[in-house]
C-alpha cells in the first residue's frame, strides 16, 4: 500500500463516481414548464458534457502520469524540458476557441430570455412585492389598470394563467430579496429603490403537474437572497391555471376581497411614505402590509 | 548591522525574538499559528451550519444566520488570507530572493499586530446585543445599513443586523482591509528592491511570483474594500445614505463596490496556492516546472482580467442584462489562464521521476481539485444557465472545491513541505498521509453532492430546507433530506481529521525527526539556508543566483537538481 497507490486509487474513485452521477439519470434538473426553459436545460447539459470530458480526460492524465512515471530510484533522472512552444500554443488556442463557443451560445440565450422584451399583446402583468418574510402580489382588475379599487391581491401565492406571456414587477419594501420560481427557471432579485422585472410563458398547468407529479406537487418560490432570520422561510407557490380555473379564480377572489376590510393593504401599496422621492410604489415599513388572514 | 534596517546581531530576550519580532520568519509563523487557532473556530461554526440542515431546528434559526455569517468571514479574512499571505508570504519571499528580511521589517510586524485589534472585534461582536452579523460575508444593503434608519421611516429589519454586531463587522473588516495593504506594500517592494544578484524576475520561485502578483492584487483591490466599509459604517452610525434607498442611495452601489474588491480577493486566496502547488510538483516531479514563463503571463492574465469579472456575482442582481454579457465574456477569458496552468502541472508530471510525498500528495490533490472546482465555474459564468443555479448549494460546492479542495490542500501540503525550514524538524508522514486521505475522502464526499442539491434548486444560505418531523419547509427539497444529513455526517468526520494535522504540527515541531538543510533536495535559495534559518538567514553571505529556480534532472549536474545558487564553474 503504497502513497502512490492509495492516491491513484482514490483518484479513480473520484472519476468513476463523478462519471455515475453525472451519467446517472438523478443528476437531472427539476421539471421545467416555461417555454424558454428547455434553452436553459439544453445549455445546462450541453456545459455539463463538455466539463465533464474535460474532467476525464485531465484526471485520466493525471492518473496515468503518476502510474506511469513514479520515481526510479537514486541516482535516476526525469526527463529534462523546460516546456514546448508549440504545445502550449495549441492548448490554449483550443480552450479559448472553446469557451468562446460556449460564451457566443450563451449569449445568445441570455439575449433571448433577459435582454428582448417579449412582445405579446396580452401580456399578464402582476406587481410583485416582497417584505420580510413573505411575498405579495397585485393583479389588474377588470379596468386593465393597477393601482384602482377592482385590484386582486394574493399573498404567498402567484396565480397565472397557462399559456400567456406573464410578466412580473418586482419591489422590495425592506431588504433585498430574490424571486426563485424553481420550475419557471426564473431568478431574479428584488432591489428596493428601484422595480425589477422578469417574464415567463408557463406550459403546465398546476392540475396538470399533480396528474404528473402527485397530488401535493406545486410549483414552489422560494427566497433566494439572504433577507434575514426568516430566509428559510419566505417560501411561496405559483398556481398555473388553465383559461376557465383561473376566470374562477379571479371571481371567487373578487367575492373574498368584498367581505373584507382591504384598506389596509390598498394603503400600503398605494402609499408613498415621507422621504422617498420616487412615487411609484414605495413602502413605509409603519404601515402594516397586508396578510393573508386580513383578505380571507 | 545590516542595510540600516534596524537589525542587529545581538542575542535578543524572549519576548523581543518572539513577541515584538521584526523577523520575516517569525512573523511568517505568527500568521500561520493564528490562522491555525481561527481554522477550529471557522470550522466549528461550519459543523453547526451543518447540523442547522441535517436537523432542522437543532440550531436556533436566529442563531443559524450569523453563524453562517461568521463562518464566511472568519475562513476568509482570518484564515485562508492569513495563512497564505502572512504566514507563506512572509516565511518565502526573503528566502526565495536572497533577502536578509523584508524591506519593511517593522511595518511587516505592524501588519500582523494589526490583525488583532481586527479579530478582537470580530470576536467581542458575538457577544454584543443583537448578536454578531447576520447578513452573510457580503453583507449586502439595505440588510446592514439601517441602523440610523428608523429615525428616518423605515423600520431596522429584523434578524440582527439592525444591532451592533454589524457595525464591529465593519470595523473589523475595515482593519483587515489595513493589514492587507500594508502587507502588500512590504512584499512588492521587497520583491522589486532586495532580490539577491544574480535574482532576475524570470528566476524567481513561481511562489515568489505568485505572491508578488497577489500583492499588487491586493494593493489596488482593498482600498476598494476599506471604502466600501467606511461608507456603509457611516450609513450606520452618522446617517449618510449612500446605500439607502429611501434616500436615493444606490443598492447596487455596494454589490458594485464588494466585488470589486472581493472577486481579486478569490484569486488572493487562490494565486498563493497556484505557486506553491507549482514549487511542490516540480520538487517532487524532479523535473522543471513545464512552462515557466506562461505560468507567469497566466498568473498575470488571472490578476488582470480578475478586475474586469466582478459583475458575475450580479448577474441576477437587477444590473443591467447587457451588462451580464460582458460580464460573461470576461469570465470565460479568465477561465483561460487557469485551464493553462492546469496543463501545465499535467505536463510537469508527465514523464517525470514522481516522489510521493505527504506534500506532493496535496499538491496532487490540489490540481484534481482545482480541476472539479474551475469545471464547475463555468456553470455559473454562462448566464442562462446561472439563472438557475445562482445562489444554490452549486455555488457553494463550486467554491468549496476551490477555496477548501484546492487552496487548503496547497496550504496543508505547503505546511508539509517548509515544515523543516521553519522548525528545522521533519514532519511525521505516517500521520501526514493518514490526514491527507481522510481529509481527500471526506472532503469529496462532503461537497460534491452539494453539486446535486444545488442542480435541484437548493438555496444556499437557509437555515434548512426540508423538516421531516413538523413536515414544513420546501416539498420539493423532501428528497435531498437525506442528502443534507449524509453530507453533515461526512462533515463533522472532515472536520474532526483536521485535529490529526494540527497534532502532527505541534508534536512534530518539538519531538520531529532533525532536518537537514535541504531535505527534499530542492532548488530554491530557501534551501541553500540553514534548517530553520538564523535571522538575517545567511548569517551575511548573501547567495549568488546563477540560474532558474527548477533545474532539476539537467543533465549538466551530477545530482537530479542544481541549486539556484550553485556555481558550476567553480566546482
Amino acid at each position: 500500500m503504497s502513497a502512490r497507490n492509495v492516491t491513484v486509487a482514490m483518484l479513480l474513485v473520484l472519476v468513476v463516481l463523478g462519471t455515475w452521477s453525472f451519467l446517472n439519470p438523478a443528476w437531472e434538473l427539476p421539471p421545467n414548464i416555461a417555454t424558454y426553459g428547455h434553452k436553459i436545460d439544453n445549455l445546462y447539459y450541453q456545459i455539463l458534457w463538455i466539463t465533464g470530458i474535460a474532467f476525464l480526460v485531465t484526471h485520466l492524465v493525471l492518473i496515468y502520469s503518476l502510474l506511469r512515471f513514479g520515481h526510479k530510484g537514486e541516482g535516476t533522472k526525469a526527463h529534462y524540458s523546460h516546456g514546448h512552444h508549440h504545445l502550449e500554443t495549441g492548448w490554449t488556442v483550443a480552450t479559448g476557441l472553446m469557451l468562446l463557443w460556449v460564451a457566443v451560445v450563451q449569449a445568445q440565450t441570455w439575449n433571448e430570455i433577459k435582454v428582448q422584451e417579449p412582445t405579446a399583446e396580452d401580456m399578464f402583468e402582476v406587481q410583485v412585492f416582497a417584505k420580510q418574510f413573505e411575498w405579495n402580489f397585485r393583479y389588474k382588475g377588470a379596468d386593465g389598470q393597477f393601482g384602482t379599487s377592482d385590484d386582486l391581491y394574493s399573498t404567498t401565492e402567484l396565480h397565472v394563467p397557462k399559456d400567456r406571456v406573464v410578466r412580473l414587477y418586482l419591489r422590495s419594501l425592506d431588504v433585498l430579496h430574490s424571486l426563485f420560481l424553481i420550475n419557471l427557471r426564473v431568478k431574479q432579485d428584488l432591489v428596493p429603490g428601484t422595480t425589477t422585472r422578469v417574464w415567463f410563458n408557463a406550459m403546465q398547468t398546476t392540475d396538470e403537474a399533480r396528474a404528473k407529479y402527485g397530488e401535493k406537487f406545486d410549483f414552489e418560490i422560494a427566497c433566494a437572497e439572504l433577507c434575514g432570520i426568516g430566509h428559510h422561510a419566505m417560501r411561496g407557490k405559483v398556481k398555473v391555471h388553465s383559461k376557465e380555473s383561473f376566470a374562477a379564480w379571479q371571481k371567487g377572489r373578487i367575492a373574498e376581497q368584498e367581505e373584507v376590510d382591504m384598506s389596509g393593504v390598498t394603503n400600503l401599496w398605494n402609499g408613498k411614505p415621507e422621504g422617498y422621492s420616487v412615487s411609484f410604489w414605495e413602502y413605509a415599513g409603519t404601515i402594516k402590509p397586508p396578510r393573508a388572514e386580513a383578505t380571507h | 548591522m545590516s542595510q540600516g534596517n534596524g537589525h542587529d546581531h545581538h542575542e535578543m530576550s524572549f519576548f523581543r525574538k518572539y513577541i515584538w519580532s521584526t523577523d520575516h520568519k517569525t512573523i511568517g509563523i505568527q500568521w500561520l499559528f493564528t490562522a491555525l487557532l481561527f481554522i477550529f473556530l471557522g470550522g466549528g461554526l461550519a459543523l453547526m451550519i451543518r447540523m442547522s440542515l441535517a436537523r432542522p431546528g437543532s440550531v436556533l434559526d436566529s442563531n443559524y444566520y450569523w453563524i453562517m455569517t461568521m463562518h464566511g468571514t472568519i475562513m476568509i479574512f482570518f484564515v485562508i488570507i492569513p495563512i497564505l499571505v502572512g504566514a507563506f508570504a512572509n516565511f518565502l519571499i526573503p528566502l526565495q530572493i536572497g533577502a536578509e528580511d523584508m524591506a519593511f521589517p517593522r511595518l511587516n510586524a505592524l501588519a500582523y499586530w494589526m490583525i488583532w485589534p481586527s479579530a478582537i472585534i470580530m470576536l467581542a461582536s458575538f457577544f454584543v446585543e443583537g448578536g454578531a452579523a447576520s447578513f452573510g460575508w457580503t453583507s449586502y444593503p439595505p440588510g446592514t445599513g439601517t441602523e440610523v434608519m428608523s429615525t428616518s421611516g423605515m423600520t431596522a429589519p429584523s434578524g440582527g443586523s439592525g444591532g451592533l454586531g454589524q457595525t464591529l463587522w465593519l470595523v473589523s473588516v475595515f482593519f483587515v482591509g489595513m493589514t492587507s495593504i500594508v502587507g502588500a506594500v512590504n512584499y512588492v517592494t521587497t520583491v522589486v528592491k532586495l532580490r539577491a544578484p544574480g535574482m532576475t524576475y524570470f528566476r524567481m520561485p513561481l511562489t515568489t511570483w505568485s505572491i508578488f502578483i497577489t500583492a499588487i492584487l491586493a494593493v489596488f483591490g482593498t482600498p476598494v474594500l476599506a471604502s466600501g466599509a467606511l461608507m456603509l459604517l457611516a450609513d450606520r452610525v452618522i446617517g449618510t445614505t449612500f446605500f439607502q434607498p429611501s434616500h436615493d442611495g444606490n443598492v447596487l452601489l455596494w454589490q458594485h463596490l464588494f466585488w470589486f474588491y472581493s472577486h481579486p480577493a478569490v484569486y488572493i486566496m487562490v494565486l498563493p496556492a497556484m505557486g506553491i502547488v507549482s514549487e511542490i510538483i516540480s520538487c517532487f516531479a524532479r523535473k522543471p516546472i513545464f512552462g515557466y514563463k506562461p505560468m507567469v503571463v497566466a498568473m498575470s492574465g488571472i490578476a488582470g482580467l480578475g478586475f474586469i469579472v466582478w459583475g458575475h456575482h450580479m448577474f441576477m442582481s437587477g444590473m443591467n442584462p447587457v451588462l451580464g454579457m460582458t460580464f460573461m465574456i470576461s469570465t470565460m477569458m479568465i477561465a483561460l489562464p487557469s485551464a493553462i496552468k492546469t496543463f501545465n502541472w499535467l505536463a510537469t508530471l508527465w514523464r517525470g521521476n514522481i516522489q510521493f510525498t505527504v506534500p506532493m500528495c496535496h499538491a496532487i490533490a490540489f490540481v484534481s481539485m482545482f480541476i472539479v472546482g474551475g469545471l464547475s465555474g463555468i456553470f455559473m459564468a454562462a448566464t442562462p444557465v446561472d439563472i438557475h443555479i445562482h445562489d444554490t448549494y452549486f455555488i457553494v460546492a463550486h467554491f468549496h472545491y476551490v477555496v477548501f479542495g484546492g487552496t487548503m490542500f496547497a496550504v496543508f501540503g505547503a505546511i508539509c513541505f517548509w515544515f523543516p525550514k521553519m522548525f528545522g524538524r521533519m514532519m511525521n508522514s505516517a500521520w501526514g498521509y493518514i490526514h491527507f486521505v481522510v481529509s481527500f475522502i471526506f472532503f469529496n464526499l462532503t461537497f460534491f453532492p452539494m453539486h446535486m442539491l444545488g442542480q435541484a434548486g437548493h438555496p444556499r444560505r437557509i437555515a434548512w430546507s426540508y423538516d421531516v418531523l413538523k413536515d414544513q419547509g420546501y416539498a420539493f427539497l423532501k428528497e435531498y433530506q437525506g442528502m443534507n444529513e449524509f453530507i453533515t455526517i461526512c462533515a463533522f468526520v472532515l472536520g474532526f481529521a483536521q485535529i490529526i494535522f494540527v497534532l502532527n504540527v505541534i508534536w512534530s515541531s518539538l519531538k520531529g525527526e532533525k532536518a537537514e538543510k535541504n531535505p527534499w533536495k530542492a532548488t530554491t535559495l530557501e534551501w541553500s539556508a540553514a534548517s530553520p534559518p538564523p535571522h538575517l538567514n545567511w548569517d551575511g553571505k548573501i547567495p549568488t543566483v546563477h540560474r532558474g529556480a527548477y533545474e532539476y534532472g539537467s543533465p549538466e549536474g551530477k545530482d537530479d537538481f542544481i541549486p539556484q545558487d550553485a556555481d558550476l564553474t567553480k566546482a
